[in-house]
């Protein structure tokens, strides 16, 4: 399978005061994720998830290690071939559902010609072409979380980056988010998916990163890691407990 | 990167904070208006003195916040991380935000300058009366891009006391200058010398007074005074744009 993304040998530290010592935040981590694979990123408060992401996106700056998107280290050329959501994002209210995919699209560098067709195929996509007018001030969060789902694909990207697309909706906002990214699936497109919620997860992905305290501790198949157990929540727990048991 | 540009004007357009601007200039100039009938032989001095000092502060002051705020907001909001994610340099960001600032402040300056301009056209030199306008533009347009190299830095609140702190600072080189020369106290070469290579000199080209609308401009001094205070903005802007390059959005 076609390599998308890796991350070989990420480290980076956080100083927090400029007298104290810095905190080890990511130590060491490597993964890759292939064409089509979609890629959940698991692991507690504080784990490194966002910061992990962060790195990825070059928002901060790995202390050592490498980053490659399909072979390549050119930053800006690869960001034309992704989308990104982050957690809880704040979107310019005073625009309008379709102004706001537009910028986006610009930003994007397509062709403005373009827009009208794929800005109808992606909000036909994400369910909010009734609300293409209207302004995202008056969206609902689960509303915004999909119009935020969008503008990560209005330009056709083969990556996607998703920082907690669950967070804080109620259930009929996550089966919403589920279903428009069960439709992605299908379309080969290649995501790294951070989250608390396990159950959706297993349900979306088909591997597992899980991380703790800066460190991969499971990097695999869903399926390999819950082999022996009813569901992956409770293969999370047993592993969790042989953690606690090892380090104690 | 125009798309951003307009983006953000249109935001801060919005906030009380331009519009409260907007509102107190007028107020100030109409003052002016006012305070001017107390005069027999001077009240045009009093329009265009009064009128031209509100038109500086008030766009200092747009610059001062909009510069301070503008990145610090939009990483608390995570506005910034969705257009970092896009294949843009981040050195075209950083130009972005001065742009708008650049709109935001035209705006202010073209709105207040043509209503100031209507109580006093016939006792000024038209062109005098412009080229003291842009004077008062690309000041406020340096402290601009002073505010946009420190908020990659500090935090706003510290940002906007720096600032203020420099552009009153870039108003009394001289005076410092001459204190140096005239106190026996101090060896005030090293402190010459870097007062004239990090500030500019606002006090050079002082021309929001009556005395220079009424009369024609010299244009030597005037295409000067626009060189002077551009390379500055090119040299602050380049610096803002370097440190954002560096900057860790955590």
């Amino acid at each position: 399978m076609k390599l998308i993304l890796e991350a070989s040998h990420i480290s980076k530290s956080f100083k927090t005061d400029f007298y104290k010592k810095p905190v080890k935040v990511l130590n060491d981590m490597s993964f890759q994720i292939h064409k089509g694979e979609f890629v959940g990123l698991i692991g507690p408060n504080g784990a490194g998830k966002t910061t992990t992401i962060k790195c990825l996106l070059n928002f901060i700056f790995p202390d050592s290690g490498r980053i490659t998107f399909e072979n390549n280290l050119d930053q800006l050329s690869w960001k034309k071939k992704l989308g990104y959501l982050p957690e809880r994002p704040y979107f310019q209210e005073f625009l309008a559902g379709l102004e706001f995919l537009e910028l986006h699209w610009n930003l994007a560098g397509q062709k403005k010609a373009d827009f009208v067709k794929r800005a109808d195929e992606v909000l036909k996509m994400v369910n909010l072409e009734h609300a293409k007018n209207k302004k995202l001030k008056d969206y609902s969060k689960g509303m915004l979380q999909r119009i935020g789902i969008a503008q990560a694909i209005i330009a056709y990207p083969s990556f996607l980056i998703l920082d907690e697309p669950m967070s804080g909706l109620d259930p009929d906002g996550r089966i919403l988010i589920k279903d428009i990214l069960k439709k992605l699936k299908q379309n080969q497109l290649s995501v790294l998916m951070s989250s608390h919620l396990l159950e959706d997860i297993e349900e979306l992905c088909e591997k597992i990163i899980i991380i703790h305290a800066g460190e991969i501790l499971f990097s695999g198949l869903v399926s390999d890691f819950k082999k022996n157990y009813k569901n992956l929540e409770e293969a999370y727990r047993a592993f969790k407990k042989d953690l606690i048991g090892n380090q104690s | 990167m125009m798309n951003l540009v307009l983006v953000n004007t249109q935001e801060w357009i919005r906030l009380k904070f331009f519009q409260t601007v907007i509102y107190l200039s007028f107020v100030f100039i109409l003052f002016s208006y006012l305070l001017s009938s107390l005069s027999f032989s001077e009240n045009q001095r009093l329009i265009v003195d009064f009128g031209l000092a509100g038109l500086e502060i008030s766009s200092l002051f747009v610059s001062i916040f909009f510069s301070s705020y503008v990145l610090h907001k939009e990483i608390e909001r995570k506005t910034i991380l969705v257009i970092l994610s896009r294949p843009i340099p981040r050195w075209k960001i950083m130009v972005s935000y001065f742009l708008s600032l650049t709109l935001l402040n035209s705006l202010l300056v073209v709105i207040l300058s043509t209503t100031l301009v209507a109580f006093v056209f016939k006792s000024v030199v038209i062109s005098s009366f412009i080229f003291s306008v842009i004077n008062i533009l690309l000041k406020s347009l340096v402290i601009g891009s002073v505010g946009l190299f420190i908020s990659n830095a500090a935090r706003p609140l510290f940002t906007v006391a720096l600032v203020f702190s420099y552009w009153l600072l870039a108003y009394s080189v001289d005076d410092i200058q001459y204190f140096i020369k005239k106190n026996q106290m101090i060896d005030g070469e090293w402190l010459n010398y870097f007062l004239n290579y990090t500030v500019p000199q606002f006090f050079e080209f002082n021309w929001k007074t009556y005395a220079f609308v009424r009369s024609p401009a010299v244009l030597k001094e005037v295409l000067w005074s626009i060189v002077h205070l551009c390379l500055w903005i090119v040299f602050w802007l380049c610096g803002a744009s370097y440190l954002f390059k560096r900057k860790q959005i955590v």
